[in-house]
């Protein structure tokens, strides 16, 4: 059995953005919407850079403004200064 | 010379850290006289990783920014008198549970955070735990802030702390986190960190959340998200401490295991209300409570449980009897509401016919068989005239303070009844899983104060059901008690709606 992980973040402007660029970085991951929200999963890991996150947002931006708009996530969570992660190992 | 910025990881480190140090004329032992008692063995506090690296400058400006949003949209919600463009006033009962249930919850673990960051020895926990204090005492500001809008407008919302002290069913929360904060500070982190933060507490705060955004409920989505913000990181640190527990020593694995089983249940249980809450408090629905446990419990937990098998960590204890449960829990536990009504803060009553039939879609190997035909008996009783309350209390479980209504795992139509003898005196539980809990700590629960027997005792301000629920309760039950249909709530929202038929009126026509 594979192991999923997965994130939410608030249906914001910000997180579009976020979700926009962890589909560039992982196409593997799977987007569901559901009232207010949004919910990404994905197979064994997910990955959003800082780089990517900022090609879309137009300024710089500092991995833990996510936690303005996370709900809730599931898996290892690994904090970089230039990337988040979630995995099973 | 330049002045290099500090990395996140730097930043950290000098910022939490360094901020420890060694005790020169008090002995770590003196200081810390918790941290063995349990059997809990550390080697080394340094190898706690914190996932999210926040030091408390950081921690200000994001909360700060969360807090700046969050009210401006209660402002807003009022403003706009958004009571009134809710999908249906039924949905606010559930907002009543919440209030008198989760909210005094959230403040139990604010008082257990804080109490328990003093007992670690290692600066990691200790300020983990600091900032998880904050955050939970946040949550209960927000929530009572949220709520009191509704409370201009509603009835059940004006008393929440002293109901939550004694009203029946709160008893189930209340007790829990009772059990959790008077446990040692390990089991507790354990409890409330990991099986309750981690592996629990998305089943309330994402589908729930999402089903009051999906009735209109702007200002509780939004405080459920935003409290849910700080639990992202709480479920993080739940299991960061597990892992690290398991790796300190092999003598922690068995103690872990065994807390997991426990709380693992527990918190099962308590859910349960949730259930009921997401199935038939939410008049527009999002998903079943089945399928909420299927992909926050079984889908998450079983990736979580398949990686901490390396520990020697196995799924929890009867958890194959909740993907049973699963298709039964939410259907009995409003039945206990549904009869038992004239002793609540909030109304009952029967769904609609579309409601009813979204159920037999959700849950087919359940619903027609056996809930259907009740609520059926029971829509005729009341279109007779004849709303059934049922005049008897009910009989509790021991540990977990539900009534004893759920039914066995392998027979779906026998109720499940558990007891034992201890010291000479009889205990009753609902399941396998309290029966557990209780055998192995029963000095513990052998003082659990159930209501009922409380009630039955005199100890509750009266000789009967409606002076107890009047004097003791503090419920006014002509306003806040018994059937929705007809009730002054329903009345007044009839008069908000300017007496439109609701699109789907099937609801019996009943006074």
């Amino acid at each position: 059995m594979t192991s999923l992980v997965f994130i939410a973040f608030q249906n914001t402007d910000n997180a579009r953005l976020y979700i926009d660029a962890i589909v560039a970085d992982n196409p593997h991951a799977e987007i569901q919407h559901q009232p207010a929200m949004i919910r990404v999963q994905a197979k064994d890991r997910l990955d959003l850079h800082r780089e990517t996150v900022e090609e879309r947002i137009g300024r710089v931006w500092d991995v833990q403004e996510m936690l303005l708009d996370v709900i809730t996530l599931g898996g290892s969570f690994e904090e970089e200064e230039d990337r988040l992660s979630l995995r099973w190992n | 010379m330049s002045t290099k910025k500090l990395n996140q990881k730097e930043k950290y480190r000098c910022m939490t850290r360094d901020l420890d140090w060694e005790p020169s004329y008090q002995t770590k032992e003196g200081i810390y006289p918790f941290e063995r008692f349990e059997g809990i063995r550390i080697t080394d506090w340094d190898k706690w990783e914190d996932p999210f690296r926040l030091t408390m400058d950081a921690y200000w400006k994001y909360q700060a920014e969360k807090e700046k949003k969050l009210y401006a949209i209660f402002d807003a919600f009022a403003q706009n008198d958004s009571q009134t463009k809710i999908s249906d006033a039924r949905y606010v009962n559930a907002l009543k549970i919440f209030l008198c249930a989760v909210t005094p919850v959230e403040y139990q673990a604010y008082q257990g955070f804080a109490r328990v960051g003093r007992h670690f020895g290692g600066v990691g926990a200790r300020l983990a735990c600091q900032i998880q204090a904050i955050d939970e005492l946040r949550h209960v500001q927000t929530q009572i802030h949220a709520m009191s809008h509704y409370n201009k407008h509603f009835n059940g919302l004006h008393d929440f702390a002293h109901m939550h002290d004694r009203v029946w069913f709160l008893s189930v929360p209340k007790s829990f986190f009772d059990d959790a904060r008077s446990a040692g500070p390990f089991e507790f982190l354990t409890a409330i960190s990991f099986s309750f933060e981690y592996v629990l507490t998305n089943l309330l705060f994402v589908p729930f959340m999402s089903g009051a955004a999906h009735n209109g409920d702007m200002a509780t989505v939004t405080f459920g998200f935003s409290s849910q913000s700080d639990e992202a990181r709480h479920m993080t640190l739940g299991l960061e401490v597990v892992k690290f527990l398991l790796e300190q020593h092999e003598d922690n694995v068995p103690i872990i295991q065994r807390w997991i089983d426990k709380w693992f249940w527990r918190g099962y249980r308590l859910l349960t209300v949730v259930g009921t809450m997401m199935d038939y408090m939410l008049p527009n629905k999002v998903m079943s409570w089945a399928e909420a446990w299927e992909m926050y419990f079984e889908q998450a937990g079983g990736a979580l449980f398949k990686d901490l098998e390396r520990y020697g960590i196995r799924p929890p204890k009867y958890v194959e009897q909740t993907t049973v449960g699963k298709q039964h829990i939410s259907h009995q536990a409003w039945s206990i509401f549904y009869q038992h009504s004239q002793a609540t803060n909030f109304h009952t009553w029967i769904p609609s016919d579309t409601e009813l039939d979204w159920m037999s879609a959700k849950y087919p190997d359940s619903f027609d068989r056996i809930y259907r035909p009740r609520y059926q008996y029971w829509r005729d009783q009341q279109v007779k005239g004849e709303r059934f309350y049922n005049q008897n209390l009910p009989m509790l479980c021991q540990v977990c303070q539900l009534s004893l209504s759920f039914t066995e795992p392998d027979d779906d139509t026998r109720l499940s009844h558990r007891s034992l003898i201890h010291q000479g005196e009889r205990f009753h539980f609902c399941s396998d899983g309290c029966h557990d809990i209780f055998r192995h700590e029963p000095e513990k629960y052998l003082q659990a104060r159930l209501p009922v027997h409380e009630i039955l005792k005199g100890n509750c301000g009266g000789s009967n059901v409606e002076e107890v629920v009047r004097d003791y309760y503090h419920i006014t039950s002509s306003e806040e008690s018994f059937e929705y249909l007809g009730s002054p709530e329903h009345r007044r929202w009839q008069q908000w709606k300017n007496d439109e038929p609701k699109p789907d009126g099937d609801l019996p026509k009943v006074i």
